[in-house]
């Protein structure tokens, strides 16, 4: 990888804990990446713009608060705006029965607590290889 | 899933009817020096020359990204049209960088209109520098009306702001004091316009004054009258008379010439700097591995050669020849 990986952490809807999201996003940082990061509460919207303006590679949303479910709604959106080149990860409290439903949404991958940081940032590298690839 | 095709004539059609995605991924191949971004600089350059561009700079906690959010979105709601540029640092450790300056542009992000890019400074040397040209070029050729660009204000970078910008905003905080001292010296040249934000803390008042008195000073020396302001970022005081400052300024530089003359600066620079960087890069990969470069390496060490002598012999071998430059 010859240049850094960019790549947008950040939160949609009410909830705003975000201790969880600014722990990754460090932990991004230490591994070389560029991190965009926001505050919480950001609206569908604000995600498309932002990855649109700043042209992330991977958009990582942290969910603790049932914000999940308004992904697929993103993941639309980012269709809409033909943004699906960007790969979405999610992060946090994520019921194992809803895990289909990011999945069939076209979410990459999905991480639960107890995730090492180790491991999310590997499979954050491996994602960006595969993308290459296709490239 | 879609591959990006870089196809560069497209690219720069679509840039020229506004296409923001197309700028934003123009933006990455330019920051990544990817294949043919020469050529995609040198289309646009062509089309830009129209943009005010505004430099903010300052020390970090001044509040240069809640003023830049401020600014930016009262030029957009007088009509203008407004890209950002916020340059963060990166750890010199792991090469990774926090962009966090979104976090205090809420303003801007409500209106879709306002273009805003996060860039890391990435610590290679000049190589800042040369991003952020090339990015302000593809900015400006896309048909921003203003461009602000934020930098953490440290030695170098302000330097090279007012290398970049038509309109140099330094902010300063209260309660900085001695610093402000201290950055007296450096930041007194470039600034066009000096903002004291956090009006609403107490000491403002007393930092205004004391700016004041320093560019009275200056002003009976370089006959530069550069205005001093209060503003509130967070609570919005100061902010009109800030922008309308601006605009009074980028309306005085083109009535009275001095358009063209920050302009000339600006060509001379940016051609300067691109050759410098021409050179270092030959440097790198011509001289600095050669066998030649190892000995002489080797006898500077043993004191056989002085360096200066030594970099007279490489640079007469190797730029002569080359046709590159002229022993004297």
């Amino acid at each position: 990888m010859n240049r850094p990986i960019k790549i947008l952490v950040t939160k949609i809807g009410l909830d705003g804990h975000d201790r969880g999201a600014r722990v990754v996003a460090s932990a991004f940082r230490e591994a070389g990446m560029e991190v965009i990061y926001t505050s919480p509460w950001q609206r569908i919207e604000d995600v498309v713009s932002i990855s649109l303006q700043e042209d992330v590679d991977i958009i990582a949303i942290s969910s603790l608060a049932y914000d999940h479910l308004i992904i697929p709604k993103l993941m639309n959106a980012l269709v809409e705006e033909e943004l699906d080149d960007k790969k979405v990860i999610v992060g946090g409290i994520i019921p194992k029965e809803d895990e289909e439903i990011l999945l069939t949404a076209g979410v990459a991958k999905i991480f639960h607590p107890g995730e090492s940081l180790d491991s999310i940032i590997e499979s954050v590298e491996r994602l960006m290889e595969n993308q290459k690839e296709m490239r | 899933m879609k591959i990006r095709n870089i196809d560069i004539d497209h690219m720069v059609s679509n840039i020229k009817s506004q296409s923001k995605r197309d700028l934003a991924r123009a933006i990455t191949i330019v920051e990544n020096q990817e294949e043919h971004y020469t050529d995609l600089v040198s289309k646009l350059y062509s089309l830009s020359g129209n943009s005010h561009i505004i430099g903010i700079t300052g020390s970090p906690g001044t509040g240069k990204s809640s003023l830049v959010d401020k600014i930016a979105t009262s030029l957009q709601k007088k009509g203008k049209m407004v890209a950002v540029l916020a340059i963060d640092p990166s750890s010199p450790f792991s090469k990774g960088a926090i962009l966090g300056d979104r976090i205090r542009m809420s303003s801007v992000q409500k209106s879709n209109d306002i273009f805003v890019r996060s860039l890391a400074s990435r610590g290679e040397v000049g190589g800042l520098a040369k991003s952020v040209r090339n990015i302000i070029t593809l900015m400006d050729g896309f048909g921003y009306d203003c461009i602000l660009i934020e930098t953490v204000g440290s030695g170098q970078t302000e330097i090279e702001i007012m290398n970049l910008a038509h309109t140099t905003i330094v902010v300063v905080a209260p309660g900085l004091g001695d610093e402000i001292q201290a950055q007296k010296a450096g930041i007194m040249e470039i600034a066009d316009v000096f903002v004291v934000n956090k009006s609403d803390l107490p000491g403002a008042d007393m930092t205004a004054k004391h700016i004041n008195q320093m560019v009275h000073t200056e002003s009976v020396i370089n006959r530069k009258q550069v205005p001093v302001l209060l503003t509130s970022a967070v609570k919005e005081n100061g902010i009109d008379n800030l922008v309308s400052n601006i605009e009074d300024r980028w309306q005085t530089i083109n009535l009275t010439g001095e358009r063209y003359e920050i302009e000339m600066k600006h060509a001379q620079y940016r051609l300067f700097e691109s050759l410098k960087e021409k050179i270092l890069c030959y440097m790198d990969e011509s001289i600095i591995n050669s066998s030649e470069w190892i000995k002489m390496v080797n006898e500077v060490k043993k004191k056989k050669i002085n360096p200066e002598k030594a970099a007279e012999n490489i640079f007469s071998r190797y730029f002569t020849t080359q046709g590159l430059g002229e022993k004297n």
